[in-house]
């Protein structure tokens, strides 16, 4: 079952975990606790599915503490640890989900909505130029040399 | 009292910019009004005094023929030496004349009062006919729809003001004295002239282009004319019903000058007399021009009003014809005069809809250049038949009157009829331009008529008949909406909401209408098309207010588009609030930029106001820099060093936005050395801050250590931050005294890689100051290089404990945040800081 507590993880708690996403690592400390105000906590149990494969795509997670498997038709693509996210690309598209994810242990994670976060960037412009720079690094990564 | 000038400012319908030109204008008019009438008081008296009434007819025939050929002199002139000089020039010889009469008038030789006779009509019919012309250089076209009415007011004060004159000084100084009265009023036009003249640009002269052969053009323009006029219905009635009314208003002026000059025995009384009957004319017009004759027009129509000045004359003509007395003669002047300049020149006004633009100027001037000479010189003709030739007595003279005035009569409804049916033909043929139909003025046929269109099956006209209804109240065609939101064609359905959104009408509150597919397009339309047709009426502000609050965000942005294209001065503070609303904020900007500088001092105040809201704050540089002007550039300069952390941010990258995109305009050294200077000792704080950090420690023994160790990092990391941003700030400042390419670029260079930091630093060495270069480059070489750094020397080592505490009580909200969970969290696991440790990093660095 899932349950949300946003009264649990202090800002700085929030920003201690987003400082290693990946997405987020140009972003100031700063920048992160803006990022943390608009996540909210969940505290899932062992098994529960967090998101379905082809479900519509409209947050990402992250992991504060626990493990999440990322499956795709049955096989196991990747396991998230804490300091990890997950869903990231549903912040920048439409698509539907690639994979399910479903957790291993007792998770506590943060869901960052993307209408939230597009509300953010809108009232904080000094973030989106940080987000660009990750999305490039992480293009120019995928292409070969 | 602002609030009041505001409320008469939209009752008048006038913006704030023209009230200046309007008063000029009116004032204007008025003294011209005022000296022609009280010159023509005088004029009369005189001559039925000296001369007697027996003469008048004779004088209708010679003005008539005076005043072809002074049209054709004032039309030469005016095209040599231009309006101004030739306004001028008419107005100085008006008073030399004027004087030359008063003069004259000591000796009483008889030629003087025919010359005064046909002069003042001649003074009368050009001063009068140059303000209008002036007035139409004064004011563009869009602005001479809303004043002309009000400078009209103007010339009916000067009636009143004549007439009152007139009564009052020949009483008491005099007839005569009443032409220095008039010099003196001439003479104030002169002043009201150069400041008219400086307003249109009219003092350099203006030559109209001037054809070789102006004569034969000017014979085929009337033949042509005249071949119109027969073959329209319409325009001949109009023709014949002008012709009337000139001719009749030769015979009223002529029976109420002889019964008038007959009743007394003095000159002065005389005067005094007609003095009076111009005040009550004055007074009973402007009445009927602000009170009735748009209630008339409504309730009655077009042919009501053209039919009262006749329907009246006849009753007096009759009165007359009873008891020729000075009473009856009174109240026929009396109505000839009120109805003339009133109800009946808007009627007649209304006639001319139905005729397209182009031939409706050209059919004006013919009647005013022949069918006007023409009717005096008839009507000076038959008087001169019933007087002279045939000598009738006045009672006759009246009966003819009454004759004459119920052809009228018949002419007049013959053209009501003729009116409404080339009012159709003009809908069909769509010659008829929306702006024309003033709503005041259209009566109940025309509506009527229009509504007949609405039902049409054709979309075309449907739109049509809407684009000319909508300048009336929708209460006058309120029972076709229903079929118009609900017709088969949605621009029909969308135009009504449009219609109505402008007229802001409660309709517009129901359900139905807000659940309406074309509903939010429509309002949308409408707030579009006010910027196309803005006129500042109270209508339009009404509008635009609540456009600008509409639920819907498209409305809004359209609405605030709208608001900054006119310059909607009473939506500055929801612009300057939208500000904040991220949805709208791209397009508040934009509208807040087209004000101009004007409103740099609003959005300063408001950027100092601390009630005012953070996100509204946050985003007024922004506006500035995009203004793009020195005085925007010198405002936000002022800003530099009041703010705090962010908002300070955000007024430097708008100088340097404006530094970049307009590098001519510069900035004051002293204030930015300053900021630099201001700069550098915060980066002092904070590097001596980040360095006793970063050479202390917690150890991380257990669960809970591991928590006070990660904030510690964290704050390491968040004053690093600070200390990279302080750094980027001291860069900008010196790019606003330097090139900003190259400070970016050196910028760039120190940041990215450090192979290539030394040439970037040695490139600024070369290229600042020595003050900029003090200042600049051990901050740079401190927070990038800090072991090749020159001025560690002078930063002071704290102990972890002081830099712990200048964090806490620093205005630094979020490094305050992080510094006061550490110490919570270490307070909850007990110190740990390995001191020795700490140390042995100083004594190292050192």
């Amino acid at each position: 079952m899932m349950t949300t507590d946003s009264a649990v993880l202090t800002p700085i708690d929030k920003v201690l975990s987003l400082q290693s996403v990946d997405v987020f690592r140009h972003a100031t400390t700063e920048m992160l606790a803006y990022i943390g105000s608009i996540a909210t906590e969940l505290r899932m149990k062992r098994e529960e599915v967090v998101f379905l494969k082809d479900q519509l795509a409209d947050a990402m997670y992250v992991v504060v503490r626990g493990r999440v498997r990322l499956e795709k038709e049955g096989k196991e693509v990747l396991v998230v640890g804490a300091g990890q996210s997950f869903g990231t690309w549903a912040l920048f598209d439409d698509q539907p989900r690639l994979m399910t994810a479903v957790l291993l242990e007792n998770t506590h994670l943060l869901k960052i909505k993307k209408d939230d976060f597009y509300d953010l960037l809108a009232d904080h412009d000094e973030i989106t130029p940080v987000i660009f720079k990750a999305l490039v690094e992480r293009v120019k990564s995928l292409i070969p040399d | 009292m602002k609030s009041a000038v505001i409320l008469l400012r939209r009752l008048l319908d006038i913006r704030e910019h023209e009230i200046g030109r309007l008063v000029l204008m009116s004032s204007y008019l008025l003294l011209v009004i005022a000296s022609y009438t009280t010159s023509k008081a005088v004029r009369d008296s005189l001559f039925v005094t000296k001369i007697g009434p027996a003469q008048l007819p004779y004088m209708y025939l010679l003005i008539a023929a005076v005043m072809g050929a002074v049209s054709y002199v004032y039309s030469r002139t005016v095209n040599r030496i231009g309006l101004y000089r030739l306004i001028r020039l008419t107005s100085l010889i008006s008073i030399s004349n004027l004087i030359i009469f008063w003069w004259m008038f000591r000796e009483e030789s008889a030629v003087w009062f025919y010359v005064l006779y046909v002069w003042v009509s001649i003074f009368g019919a050009i001063t009068a006919s140059q303000v209008w012309l002036l007035a139409t250089h004064v004011f563009d076209a869009r602005e001479a729809r809303r004043v002309f009415a009000w400078i009209g007011v103007g010339g009916i004060l000067g009636g009143i003001l004549g007439g009152a004159l007139t009564n009052v000084v020949a009483l008491w100084f005099g007839t005569e004295a009443l032409l220095l009265v008039c010099a003196g009023l001439m003479g104030i036009t002169l002043v009201l002239l150069e400041r008219g003249a400086h307003t249109a640009r009219l003092r350099n002269p203006q030559p109209e282009p001037h054809s070789g052969d102006g004569q034969a053009e000017s014979a085929q323009t009337t033949a042509k004319l005249l071949r119109q006029v027969r073959e329209s219905r319409h325009l001949a009635m109009l023709v014949l019903l002008l012709s009337i009314a000139v001719v009749v208003e030769a015979f009223v002026d002529y029976e109420y000058k002889f019964i008038a000059k007959h009743s007394f025995g003095s000159r002065d009384q005389l005067t005094a007399f007609f003095g009076a009957i111009t005040f009550y004319i004055g007074i009973i017009s402007l009445m009927f021009q602000v009170v009735l004759t748009s209630r008339i027009l409504k309730r009655f129509g077009v042919g009501s009003a053209i039919l009262l000045l006749p329907a009246g004359l006849l009753i007096a003509s009759l009165t007359l014809a009873a008891a020729p007395v000075l009473w009856a003669a009174a109240l026929l002047q009396l109505i000839d005069g009120s109805f003339s300049y009133s109800i009946h020149r808007s009627g007649m006004e209304l006639l001319y809809l139905p005729v397209p633009p182009e031939t409706r100027n050209r059919v004006k001037g013919f009647i005013d250049m022949f069918v006007d000479r023409f009717g005096r010189a008839v009507g000076g003709g038959l008087l001169v038949l019933f007087t002279i030739a045939i000598p009738l007595s006045m009672r006759s003279i009246s009966l003819i009157v009454a004759a004459l005035t119920a052809a009228w009569i018949s002419a007049a409804i013959v053209t009501k009829r003729e009116y409404l049916h080339s009012f159709r033909l003009a809908l069909q043929k769509k010659t008829i331009q929306p702006e024309v139909l003033q709503a005041e003025l259209l009566d109940n046929g025309t509506v009527e008529t229009l509504r007949r269109a609405l039902a049409s099956a054709d979309e075309r006209e449907v739109l049509y008949a809407l684009d000319l209804l909508s300048n009336t109240h929708p209460d006058r065609w309120r029972r076709d909406i229903q079929t118009l939101i609900h017709h088969p064609s949605s621009r029909v359905r969308a135009r009504t909401i449009a219609v109505l959104a402008e007229w802001n009408d409660a309709s517009l509150g129901q359900d139905e209408f807000i659940r309406h597919p074309d509903y939010a397009t429509a309002r949308i339309a409408a707030a579009s098309a006010l910027s196309l047709q803005w006129t500042g009426s109270a209508r339009a502000c009404k509008c635009l207010d609540q456009l600008l609050r509409d639920p819907v965000p498209e409305v809004r942005q359209q609405a605030i588009r709208t608001a900054g294209q006119v310059r909607y001065e009473e939506a500055l503070p929801l612009l300057v609030e939208t500000l904040a609303d991220k949805r709208l904020r791209r397009v508040a900007r934009e509208a807040l930029i087209s004000y101009g500088v004007n409103i740099i001092p609003e959005l300063v105040r408001r950027l100092n106001d601390e009630r005012e809201s953070h996100a509204v704050r946050m985003r007024i540089p922004k506006v500035l820099a995009r203004m793009n002007t020195p005085q925007a550039a010198a405002a936000l300069q002022q800003q530099l060093q009041r703010h705090p952390e962010m908002l300070a941010y955000r007024v430097l990258k708008a100088l340097n936005r404006i530094h970049t995109t307009a590098p001519e305009i510069t900035f004051s050294r002293e204030l930015i050395i300053t900021a630099i200077s201001t700069e550098r000792t915060e980066f002092d704080r904070l590097q001596a801050v980040a360095r006793c950090l970063e050479s202390s420690r917690i150890s991380d023994v257990d669960h809970g250590r591991r928590r006070a160790s990660a904030i510690y990092a964290l704050l390491i990391r968040a004053v690093r931050e600070r200390v990279n941003h302080r750094l980027e700030r001291i860069l900008r400042l010196l790019a606003l005294l330097y090139p900003p390419g190259d400070i970016y670029s050196a910028y760039l260079r120190c940041i990215s890689n450090a192979s290539v930091r030394a040439t970037a630093i040695e490139f600024l060495d070369n290229l600042l100051d020595s003050e900029c270069k003090e200042l600049v480059i051990p901050a740079i070489e401190e927070a990038l290089e800090p072991e090749r750094a020159a001025g560690v020397e002078h930063l002071k080592f704290i102990s972890r404990e002081s830099a712990l505490q200048t964090l806490r009580e620093g205005s630094d909200y979020w490094l305050q945040t992080i510094a006061d969970s550490l110490v919570s969290a270490l307070h909850a696991e007990g110190e740990t800081f390995d001191d020795d440790y700490r140390l042995s990093r100083i004594n190292a660095n050192r």
